[in-house]
C-alpha cells in the first residue's frame, strides 16, 4: 500500500521527464538545420570544406560583411539588401491585399447564406490545387502583354494565389467559431451589421487574424517560382536572389548560409512577436 | 625583268597602303553610338564572366549610348527562366548567355538569331573585331547546320563564345611523391596510381574524385573527355548509340572500378561542386575535370591544396590521342528581340579583344588567342611552374573540341547514361548489360523524338 503511494509521484516524474526528453529531441531535430546553417555562416571557406567537419573553428563575420556588399568577392557587389527589400514589399503587400479582400470574403462565407456560397469558397481553395509550374507559362505571356512583368504590383497580384485561399479559409473558420449570439445581441442593440463586424466580431477574431496573417506571410515569403519567372532584377525576392551565390566555378556556401540566416530572420521575429496569438489562434476553435 | 619586279613591288606597296588607309578610314568610320538611346535587357548566369562584365556595363553605355538592364541568376534557374521567355515568344531578354548544346534546341525552334549576317555587315561590326583571333574549336562549337547527329562547325553561328572550359588532369604532387608514384600518362597508369595512393596511405588519401551524382552534369567534362580520349564515343555517325561499343565498355569498366576502389565513398551523390570541394579539402590525389576549378584549388583562402598541385593532359588511351571536350559560355541573341542591332552591339563589345582581356580572370579562360597569349594570362595561369599554361595551350591548339554528338535530346540521353553508370557502380548490372540496356533505351528516346527511324 505505502509502496503504491510512493511510486506514484515517481512515475509521474518519470512521465514528465520522458515528455521533456521527447520534446527536447524534437526541438533538436527541428532546430539542427538552422543551427547548422548558422555555423556555416560564421565559418571561413577553408573551414567549410574541411573533412571531417570542424566543430572547433575561428568564427568570422566576413560572410555577413560580404553579404551586405563590403569587400564582396562578387565584383559587381552584392544585391542582397535589394532582394530583401523586394521580399518585404511583395510579401507584405500580398498579405495586406489578401487581408483587405479576404476578411470580407471570409466573413460573408461564415455568416451569410447566399446562392453558390460553397462554390465560391471552393473556388478560393482551388487556387491551391494546380501546381504553380503548370500555369506559369501562360501567366508569363499575360504579364508581358499587360505590362505587369517585373512590377511589384504584378507580383503582389499573383501572390494572391498563395495567400488568399489560406487566409479566407482560416478566417472563415475563426469567424464561424465566434458565438453568433454576441452579434445578435449587438444587432438588437441597434448596430448595423457593418458596425457589428467592425466593433465586435473583428476584435474578437484578433488572435485568429494574427495567426492567419503570420502563416500567409510565411507562405508568401517562402515562395520561389513566381518571383523567379514573373519578376526580374528590380523585383526579385530574396529566395531567388540568394541563389546567386551558386556560381559556375564554386558555391559560396558561407555567404549563402549568411544570406539564409538573414532571410529567415523576419519569419522568426514575427513568429516570436505574435507567438501568444499564434498558440491561442491555433487552439481557438477547440476551446469554446 | 628587273623593271617588272620593281613595278610589282611598287604595286604591292601601293595596294597595301590603300588597304591600310582603307582600314584606317573604316575604323574611324565605325560608329559605336549608332543605336544610342535604345535599351536592351540582358540575362546572365552567375559566372566569373558575368561578375567581370557587370562593372563594365556603364562603359558600354557610355561608348554606345545603349542602356543595359540585366538579370543574374544561378544556372539551374537561369535555364528555366530563359526557356520560358524564349518559348513564350515574349522577347523580354534581347541577349543572354548561352552554350552550344542549348543552342541546338533553340536554333531549331527558331528562338535565336544567327549572327553571321551581323558579323559580315561592315556597318554593324567594327573592323577591329577580328574573328580569326578566336580559336577555331570554340567558334566551331557554336556553329551548327541543324542536322542532328553531326554538322558541328557548319551552318550558322548561333552564339559568340567569350569564355571556355577544357579538361585536364590535376594531381597532388606532394602525395604522389610521398608514395613514390608518377603522374599517370595513360588510363591504366591512372587506375593503378589511384589504387596505390589509397593502399599506401592506408586510406588517408583517396586516389581519385570525379563527379557521380544522378545529374547530366556528371557526364559532362571529366567523363566525356576521358571516354573520347580512350577512343570511345557517344554515337556513331548515323546516331547509332556507341556508349556500349567495346572501347566504351572497356573504358567504363576502368572508370567505375577505379572509382569504386579508390574514389569517394559517396560518389553517387557527388555533384560537380562537391567534387571540386572534395579535391580542395586535400583528401584526394587526382581529378580529371574542367580547368575552370583550378583557380579555386590554387586559392589558399578556399583550398587546402594550393601550391601542391601538378597539371597534365588527360591520360591517354590505347591510340595515344587526347580528346578533351569543351564548354563555352558566350552570348546569343533572341530572335524575338525588338532591338537586334543594339543587341549585336552588346555581343560584339562583350566578345571584343579589349573587353575579353578585361573580364578574363583566373578560371574564366578566354576564347581569343590574343588574350590567352597575353602576358597577363601567362602570369595568371602560371601554376605548377607554367605547366598549367602549357597543358591548356596544347588543349586549345590540338586536343580540345566539342565532342558529344549534336542533337536536341542530349539531356534525356545523358540522364539515361548516368543511370547506367550508377547501375554498374552499385553492382545491379554488369558493365555489358548496363550499357547495352542504356544504348537500347537511348535508341528508343531518339526514335520517339523523331531523330531516327
Amino acid at each position: 500500500m505505502t509502496d503504491h503511494v510512493q511510486s506514484r509521484p515517481n512515475r509521474e516524474w518519470l512521465r514528465s521527464a520522458g515528455i521533456y526528453l521527447a520534446m527536447g529531441l524534437l526541438l533538436v531535430y527541428i532546430l539542427l538545420p538552422i543551427l547548422w546553417i548558422f555555423i556555416l555562416s560564421v565559418k571561413s571557406p577553408s573551414d567549410i570544406v574541411a573533412v571531417p567537419p570542424k566543430l572547433l573553428f575561428r568564427p568570422t563575420i566576413k560572410n555577413y560583411s560580404e553579404l551586405f556588399g563590403y569587400g564582396a568577392s562578387l565584383v559587381g557587389g552584392s544585391d542582397f539588401l535589394a532582394y530583401f527589400k523586394n521580399s518585404l514589399i511583395v510579401s507584405g503587400g500580398a498579405v495586406l491585399f489578401s487581408l483587405i479582400i479576404g476578411i470580407f470574403a471570409a466573413y460573408a462565407l461564415a455568416r451569410f447564406n447566399f446562392k453558390g456560397k460553397e462554390n465560391i469558397a471552393f473556388t478560393f481553395l482551388s487556387f491551391r490545387f494546380v501546381p504553380e509550374l503548370t500555369i506559369i507559362l501562360p501567366l508569363y505571356v499575360i504579364y508581358q502583354k499587360l505590362g505587369l512583368y517585373n512590377t511589384y504590383f504584378g507580383l503582389i497580384l499573383v501572390y494572391q494565389l498563395v495567400t488568399l485561399p489560406l487566409l479566407v479559409w482560416l478566417l472563415r473558420s475563426y469567424f464561424e467559431e465566434l458565438p453568433i449570439n454576441i452579434e445578435h445581441a449587438a444587432r438588437t442593440d441597434g448596430y448595423p451589421w457593418f458596425s457589428v463586424f467592425w466593433k465586435i466580431t473583428l476584435p474578437l477574431a484578433k488572435p485568429g487574424l494574427a495567426a492567419t496573417v503570420i502563416l500567409s506571410f510565411i507562405l508568401a515569403w517562402n515562395n520561389f517560382i513566381f518571383g523567379l519567372i514573373l519578376g526580374s532584377k528590380s523585383t526579385q525576392p530574396v529566395t531567388v536572389g540568394i541563389l546567386s551565390f551558386i556560381s559556375s566555378q564554386e558555391v559560396q556556401w558561407g555567404q549563402m548560409a549568411a544570406g539564409t540566416v538573414v532571410a529567415i530572420l523576419p519569419e522568426i521575429i514575427l513568429a516570436f512577436m505574435i507567438q501568444r496569438y499564434l498558440i491561442r489562434g491555433l487552439t481557438f476553435g477547440a476551446v469554446k | 625583268m628587273q623593271r617588272r619586279l620593281v613595278s610589282l613591288v611598287a604595286a604591292t606597296v601601293l595596294v597595301s597602303l590603300i588597304v591600310v588607309a582603307g582600314t584606317g578610314l573604316t575604323s574611324e568610320a565605325f560608329k559605336w553610338d549608332k543605336y544610342a538611346g535604345q535599351t536592351i535587357t540582358v540575362m546572365l548566369t552567375q559566372t566569373p564572366l558575368s561578375d567581370g562584365l557587370r562593372p563594365l556595363l556603364s562603359e558600354f553605355t557610355k561608348k554606345t549610348g545603349i542602356k543595359v538592364n540585366y538579370l543574374v541568376l544561378a544556372e539551374a534557374q537561369y535555364w528555366n527562366k530563359l526557356q520560358i521567355d524564349l518559348s513564350s515568344g515574349a522577347g523580354e531578354y534581347d541577349v543572354f548567355m548561352s552554350g552550344p548544346s542549348f543552342q541546338w534546341q533553340w536554333s531549331l525552334a527558331g528562338w535565336i538569331e544567327p549572327l553571321d549576317s551581323y558579323l559580315s555587315d561592315k556597318t554593324k561590326t567594327s573592323p577591329d573585331f577580328d574573328l580569326a583571333d578566336f580559336y577555331p574549336a570554340f567558334l566551331d562549337a557554336n556553329r551548327w547546320n541543324g542536322k542532328s547527329g553531326g554538322g558541328l562547325g557548319e551552318g550558322k553561328l548561333w552564339g559568340m563564345p567569350v569564355n571556355t572550359e577544357t579538361t585536364l588532369l590535376s594531381y597532388r604532387k606532394d602525395v604522389l611523391a610521398k608514395y613514390g608514384l608518377k603522374p599517370p600518362s595513360n588510363w591504366y597508369e591512372w587506375a593503378e596510381c589511384a589504387r596505390a595512393v589509397k593502399e599506401k596511405s592506408n586510406g588517408e588519401y583517396y586516389g581519385v574524385v570525379q563527379r557521380g551524382a544522378k545529374d547530366i552534369t556528371s557526364i559532362q567534362a571529366g567523363f566525356i573527355s576521358s571516354l573520347f580520349t580512350y577512343g570511345g564515343k557517344d554515337f556513331e555517325k548515323d546516331l547509332e548509340p556507341a556508349m556500349n561499343s567495346p572501347k566504351a565498355k572497356e573504358f567504363t569498366r576502368i572508370w567505375i572500378d577505379t572509382i569504386k576502389a579508390a574514389g569517394p565513398p559517396d560518389w553517387p551523390s557527388t555533384m560537380w561542386y562537391d567534387e571540386a570541394q572534395k579535391f580542395a579539402s586535400g583528401k584526394y590525389a587526382m581529378v580529371v575535370d574542367g580547368d575552370n576549378f583550378v583557380a579555386m584549388y590554387e586559392d589558399p583562402a578556399k583550398s587546402k591544396v594550393a601550391g601542391k598541385l601538378g597539371y597534365a593532359p588527360i591520360p591517354k588511351g590505347p591510340d595515344g590521342a587526347i580528346r578533351s571536350n569543351i564548354w563555352t559560355w558566350g552570348f546569343a541573341m533572341n530572335a524575338k528581340s525588338r532591338h537586334k542591332d543594339a543587341a549585336w552591339m552588346f555581343i560584339q563589345w562583350a566578345s571584343s579583344k579589349d573587353t575579353m582581356a578585361r573580364v578574363t580572370t583566373a578560371g574564366s579562360w578566354p576564347t581569343r588567342r590574343s588574350v590567352w597569349e597575353s602576358d597577363k594570362l601567362k602570369a595568371l595561369a602560371n601554376w605548377d611552374n607554367g605547366n598549367f599554361y602549357k597543358v591548356i595551350t596544347s588543349n586549345y591548339e590540338k586536343y580540345a573540341a566539342w565532342r558529344p554528338t549534336p542533337m536536341t535530346e542530349l539531356p534525356a540521353v545523358w540522364d539515361r547514361w548516368i543511370m547506367a553508370l550508377h547501375e554498374i557502380y552499385f553492382g545491379q548490372k554488369s558493365v555489358d548489360k548496363a550499357l547495352d540496356d542504356a544504348a537500347h533505351d537511348i535508341n528508343q528516346i531518339l526514335i520517339k523524338a523523331g531523330l531516327k527511324k
